[in-house]
């Protein structure tokens, strides 16, 4: 039943994105697959959080309404625009004679499905900030009746009652909707992003490079022991890892088709990036920043269709934005860690003693074994290819990791609540292992890109037009 | 021959044959970490569930102190006031707080607990094999 929820929603992030691409051309079904899982989900919570704010208090029955009635109302709304554009309701989905290597990757996902949930069973209620955190405020939602704001004032900062709540909602709305248990709704929520982080990584490089290569990268992802370790432990770092990934990939193909659907594509998965943990927020931050910058300097493109696809993105962003907007503004308390009166407070690392800490803990988690030497493989082929990196619009994947990188430094310079040592090996990991997908896609996009005028697709006979 | 060698020293052949090789490599370690979950039989226990005992009469109450004489540090903590609030959700855990009319007690001696409910005025109505006490604030 509880399985049902999950399908519901992707059925709305299905024709959410068929919606958005009725006039572009076919999106390949292994694309669309994890796309619509994300855009689900995301809008679930997005639902389930307003309901929260409507009835102040967990409403099983409103939630479900509200979510059926959106999905009809999308439903309708595709059933409009394709009888206005005289298309035929069947979702422009590409798949017709599947290559051998698609099929060569959905029986290795479909093993390994298995192995990553039989990993997750091991560790049934995550990892510490998964009971700590996540799991416990899913608890409180579900619980706590009409005094489910308690979470940002009354609960203790151990449990960082300034962090967004997109994973809690997610499972909150499965178990309204199927009443089942709150700790195997998480384990599957993990698993399920698991898998899907890893056919986006394998679809999103197959629109540019060599579908063998794409399959290498997948499963160098997928049968890592610490990404599947990480992913099953229960934690929101799976969903930024995820949407990440899939605002990484949109926004290179948005650039590549100038496509308006796209655009509002990434600005929808930016919106739900930032309601997932406040490093959603600057990853928004520096990507929207970069996009911008891009789209306006660059001379070689048309500002007629940059100002088109800035518009997308933004009105993407209005769709999904509105739930952290109103969670920082309303709801959460100001985060300790984010300091505004440096002058009255002792930054202790802020020197030459904090530089060292962080790069030797950067190079002994690089080094460490757990990580199966990924980050000296990932680094070889940056310093390799170090002009492609910086080649067209790969420069804005490049950069956003240098941006963003600094941004951390920073953050771990500026600490004053804890013992750098001690908050980089409890943090750095989770970093790695949220950047890790991005980083392959960056690597390998920027790599292998195929040149701009090769399609890897196959043409969909159905777009052929008649004579 | 040339050509072969030549291609087999470009910088693509050798970056997909360090990424053939990775992959078999972290193949081998997923295997053997597979293999050495699947060989453990010690029960996964929910975090908290110490503290199972207190439930059903914290059940329906707001809120309720957390008394510790325990290191609640970010840095050194063991996790017992955060397995607690978990366990017990939706009743908010004030640690360090007494004011309240249920207070939790977890001590490294009954030397500490005696003194407390001395202290705080209040009578211990459970307690559990894990020297885990609730205690009710004398009316």
């Amino acid at each position: 039943m509880f399985l049902l929820a999950y399908f519901i929603s992707f059925l709305m992030g299905f024709l959410i994105l068929h919606l958005l691409t009725r006039n572009s051309k076919k999106i390949p079904f292994l694309l669309i697959v994890p796309l619509a899982v994300g855009i689900g989900l995301g809008f679930s919570a997005a639902v389930t959080f307003l309901s929260f704010l409507l009835f102040n208090k967990f409403n099983p029955p409103a939630i479900t309404c509200f979510m059926l009635g959106l999905l009809m109302l999308l439903f309708l709304l595709n059933l409009f625009f394709h009888q206005k554009q005289n298309n035929t309701p069947i979702p422009p989905v590409s798949w017709d004679n599947p290559p051998l290597i698609d099929l060569a990757a959905c029986a290795l996902w479909t093993v390994l499905s298995f192995v990553i949930y039989f990993i997750a069973s091991k560790h049934p209620f995550g990892q510490w900030d998964a009971w700590a955190l996540w799991n416990m405020k899913t608890k409180f939602l579900v619980l706590s009746g009409d005094s489910w704001r308690s979470i940002f004032d009354k609960l203790h900062w151990h449990t960082q009652p300034d962090y967004p709540l997109l994973l809690p909602f997610i499972n909150v709305w499965i178990h309204a909707f199927s009443g089942a248990p709150l700790q195997q709704i998480s384990l599957t929520t993990a698993v399920l992003f698991a898998m899907s982080c890893n056919i986006l990584l394998y679809a999103g490089l197959r629109q540019f490079i060599k579908k063998e290569i794409a399959l290498l990268a997948s499963s160098l992802l997928l049968l890592h022991p610490y990404y599947v370790f990480c992913a099953t432990a229960q934690y929101a770092d799976i969903l930024l890892a995820f949407y990440l990934l899939a605002s990484l990939i949109i926004a290179m193909i948005m650039l590549t088709t100038k496509n308006a659907g796209s655009a509002v594509l990434l600005g929808m998965l930016l919106g739900l990036l930032t309601f997932i943990k406040n490093e959603g927020l600057v990853m928004m931050m520096v990507l929207i920043s970069l996009l911008v910058a891009y789209l306006l300097w660059n001379k070689e493109k048309d500002q007629k269709s940059s100002f088109q696809q800035l518009q997308g993105i933004f009105i993407g962003l209005i769709l999904t934005i509105w739930t952290t907007i109103f969670f920082k503004l309303f709801l959460a308390p100001p985060n300790r860690d984010i300091l505004i009166d440096y002058a009255a407070r002792e930054l202790r690392f802020f020197n030459g003693q904090g530089v060292w800490l962080i790069f030797s803990a950067l190079g002994r988690e690089i080094l460490h074994e757990r990580w199966c030497h990924i980050w000296i493989f990932i680094l070889f082929i940056f310093f390799a290819g170090f002009q492609k990196f910086f080649y067209k619009e790969r420069k804005i994947l490049s950069l956003f990791f240098i941006v963003y990188g600094g941004v951390v430094i920073i953050i771990y310079l500026t600490t004053a609540n804890f013992d750098l040592a001690w908050r980089l090996k409890s943090t750095l990991g989770r970093i790695f292992f949220y950047l890790l997908p991005s980083l392959l896609f960056c690597c390998f996009y920027t790599f292998w890109r195929l040149p701009e005028h090769t399609k890897p697709e196959s043409p969909n006979p159905r777009s052929k037009k008649k004579p | 021959m040339k050509r072969f060698l030549t291609k087999c020293l470009q910088l693509e052949t050798i970056l997909l044959t360090a990424t053939i090789f990775l992959v078999c490599y972290n193949a081998f370690f997923l295997f053997v970490y597979v293999m050495t979950q699947a060989g453990k039989k010690i029960a996964v226990v929910e975090p908290g569930s110490q503290y199972a005992d207190f439930q059903e009469i914290l059940h329906g109450v707001k809120e309720a102190g957390f008394l510790t004489n325990k290191d609640t540090s970010p840095e050194k903590n063991e996790g017992e006031f955060l397995q607690a609030q978990y366990f017990l959700a939706p009743t908010i855990l004030d640690l360090n707080n007494a004011d309240h009319q249920f207070v939790i007690l977890d001590y490294t001696s009954p030397v500490y607990l005696n003194y407390v409910l001395k202290k705080i005025n209040a009578v211990p109505i459970k307690d559990n094999e894990y020297q885990k006490i609730l205690a009710q604030k004398r009316k």
